[in-house]
C-alpha cells in the first residue's frame, strides 16, 4: 500500500501497521509513561468513509453501535490537513463533516422521546446517522474486498503473448574511409563554389504576428469527432494533420493523439515501417 | 481392417476436449469462443460444454483457463506465478489504495458508472477511473439510459489475469455484516430499465456475495 502524500508531522516508524484506504495509520510508543500513542495521517486521494472508519477502527470500537457524533471534532481536524488544492476530495469531506456536525448539534440538544437510543441498532434509513452507518459498513465491505483483491495482486497468471514486431536494424555504414583518396586544392575550391552557388540568402524573418494558438484540448476534440465519424475504417495520420505543416500544430496533434491512446478511446496502427499510421476507435467503445 | 481405416477417415471429425486444450495451447492470444468453434467445427453450444469440461479437467494442474465472457485464453496457474517468475521476468505490479477499492467496486458490482462508485467510495473517482483504464484492468461496457448516459464500467480480461482469476466465479466472496450487504443496491444505478438484473439480484440476502454474471462484462 502506498504510503506517498503522508501529511506532514505524521510520518512515524512502524512500517508494519497496514494502510487504510489512503488513509495512513501509525502507532508509537513513547509520551507520557510509555503509552502507545495512535496516530492517523491522510494519505493520497483519501476518502471520507475511509478516514472516518479508520477512526473508529483505531479506537477498536463497533461501527454499528458507536455514536458517530463523537467522532466530528477529530474528523473536522484532519480534514483541515487536506491540501486545498484537491477540490474534489475537500467536497465529499465537507459532505460527511456536515453529516457529522449535524449529528453532534443533535447531540447536545434535548432529544425527542421517539429518537430513543434503543433505535440506533435498527438500521432504519430514515435516520441520518443509521443512512451515514450504512455507507460504512457497505464502503468498508469493498475496501475489505480491495485488500483481499490487493494480495492476489502478487499472484498473477502469465499466458504466452504474442512476440514483439521486429523492427530492421540500422543500414550498414560503408566501411570505406570518407576522407578523400586525391587530394587536391582545386577541388576543394569547386566544391567551395558549388556549395556557394546551392545557398540560397538567409530568409527575411518574419515580423507578422503568430498565428492562432493549437490547443491540445481542440486537437482531442477534432481527434475524437474525427475518429467519431470514420472510426470502423480508420483515419490517417496525414488526413488529421491536413496541409498545416507548422511544427506546433503536428506536435499537439502527435500529444493528443498519444493521450487517446493512453486513455484507450482510440487504438493507433502502423502496419509497416514508415507506413502510415492509422487511428482507429479504442477497443473500449 | 482396411474398410474399417477408411470409415475412420470418412467419419465427420468431432472435437474432443483435448482438442480444445491443445488449440489454446498454440494459440498466443485470447480467441473468442465463435472463433474455437470455427476452428474446431464444432457448434458454439459443444464449445461451452468443452470449456466447462477443460477448465474442471485443469483444476489440479498448473494450468488454468481464463475465461472472461466470450473470450478463451490459457494461462499459468495462481499458484504457479513463482515458479514462472524468473522466465517472464517482472512480478506483478501494486496499485495503490484508490484505484484498488474502484476496481474492487467495479468488479463486484459491474457493469457500474462512476456515480455508482463515488457512492460507495464516497469520493470522486476520476484519478482512479483513468488509472485503472491505463492499465487496462477496465473497459468500459455500455452506457446506462438515463440522463447525461453515463459510462458503465466492467472489468477485462486484463484484470483476472493480473488478479490470478480464472473467471469473475472465482472472485473471493464479499465479506462484510449482513445488514451492510443487504445495501449493496445503488441508488445512482437504480433508475435504470437495463439493470433490472442488478437490482434484483441485490435485493436477495445472498446474492451480493456473488459476483455479476460473466455474460454482463461483455454486453
Amino acid at each position: 500500500m502506498s504510503v506517498r502524500g503522508i501529511a506532514e508531522g505524521f510520518e512515524l516508524p512502524d512500517p508494519s501497521v497496514p494502510d487504510i484506504e489512503g488513509v495512513i495509520f501509525r502507532r508509537e510508543q513513547g509520551g507520557l509513561f510509555g503509552r502507545t500513542r495512535s496516530y492517523v495521517a491522510l494519505g493520497e486521494f483519501s476518502g471520507p468513509y475511509g478516514l472516518l472508519l479508520a477512526l473508529i477502527e483505531r479506537d477498536e470500537l463497533d461501527v454499528r453501535r458507536v455514536p458517530l457524533a463523537g467522532f466530528a471534532d477529530e474528523f473536522l481536524r484532519y480534514f483541515a490537513e487536506i491540501p486545498d488544492d484537491r477540490l474534489e476530495t475537500l467536497s465529499s469531506f465537507v459532505s460527511v463533516a456536515a453529516q457529522l456536525i449535524v449529528l453532534k448539534s443533535r447531540a447536545l440538544l434535548p432529544r425527542p422521546i421517539a429518537a430513543a437510543p434503543d433505535l440506533v441498532n435498527d438500521l432504519d434509513v430514515e435516520d441520518e446517522a443509521d443512512t451515514l452507518r450504512i455507507r460504512l459498513l457497505r464502503y468498508r465491505v469493498f475496501r475489505d474486498a480491495a485488500r483481499v483483491l490487493g494480495d492476489r495482486l502478487m499472484q498473477p497468471l502469465w499466458y504466452r503473448e504474442p512476440p514483439t514486431r521486429q523492427l530492421p536494424g540500422p543500414k550498414a555504414v560503408a566501411a570505406e574511409p570518407l576522407v578523400p583518396t586525391k587530394s587536391d586544392p582545386k577541388r576543394l575550391l569547386r566544391a567551395m563554389v558549388r556549395i556557394a552557388l546551392r545557398r540560397k540568402p538567409l530568409a527575411a524573418l518574419s515580423t507578422a504576428p503568430v498565428g492562432m494558438k493549437v490547443s491540445i484540448s481542440d486537437r482531442l476534440a477534432a481527434i475524437r469527432e474525427a475518429v467519431r465519424l470514420n472510426g470502423v475504417v480508420g483515419v490517417d495520420l496525414e488526413t488529421l494533420l491536413g496541409d498545416r505543416q507548422d511544427r506546433s500544430f503536428i506536435a499537439v496533434t502527435f500529444l493528443a493523439l498519444l493521450e487517446l491512446s493512453k486513455r484507450r478511446e482510440v487504438e493507433v496502427r502502423q502496419d509497416a515501417l514508415w507506413g502510415p499510421i492509422t487511428i482507429l476507435q479504442g477497443v473500449s467503445e | 481392417m482396411s474398410d474399417e481405416g477408411q470409415s475412420v477417415a470418412a467419419a465427420p471429425w468431432v472435437a474432443t476436449v483435448e482438442d480444445l486444450e491443445a488449440l489454446l495451447f498454440v494459440v498466443d492470444r485470447p480467441i473468442t469462443r465463435r472463433e474455437a468453434a470455427k476452428l474446431l467445427e464444432a457448434s458454439k453450444s459443444d464449445v461451452d460444454r468443452l470449456v466447462t469440461a477443460l477448465t474442471a479437467d485443469l483444476a489440479k494442474r498448473g494450468i488454468t483457463l481464463i475465461t472472461h465472457g466470450d473470450e478463451l485464453q490459457l494461462a499459468s496457474g495462481a499458484e504457479q506465478a513463482r515458479a514462472v517468475l524468473a522466465w517472464v521476468g517482472t512480478g506483478g505490479s501494486d496499485l495503490t489504495a484508490a484505484p484498488l477499492e474502484t476496481l474492487a467496486v467495479i468488479a463486484y458490482r459491474q457493469p457500474v458508472t462512476k456515480g455508482g462508485i463515488e457512492e460507495i467510495r464516497g469520493v470522486d473517482a476520476d484519478y482512479a477511473l483513468r488509472v485503472l483504464l491505463e492499465r487496462g484492468l477496465i473497459e468500459e461496457a455500455g452506457r446506462m439510459e438515463t440522463a447525461g448516459r453515463p459510462i458503465r464500467y466492467a472489468t477485462t480480461l486484463e484484470f483476472l489475469r493480473r488478479f490470478g482469476l480464472g473467471s469473475l466465479a472465482d472472485l473471493p466472496a464479499l465479506e462484510g455484516d449482513a445488514e451492510a450487504l443487504r445495501h449493496l443496491e445503488l441508488r445512482s444505478e437504480a433508475p435504470d430499465t437495463t439493470s433490472s438484473h442488478d437490482a434484483d439480484s441485490a435485493a436477495e440476502p445472498d446474492a451480493p456475495s456473488t459476483p455479476a454474471q460473466e455474460d454482463a462484462a461483455t454486453d
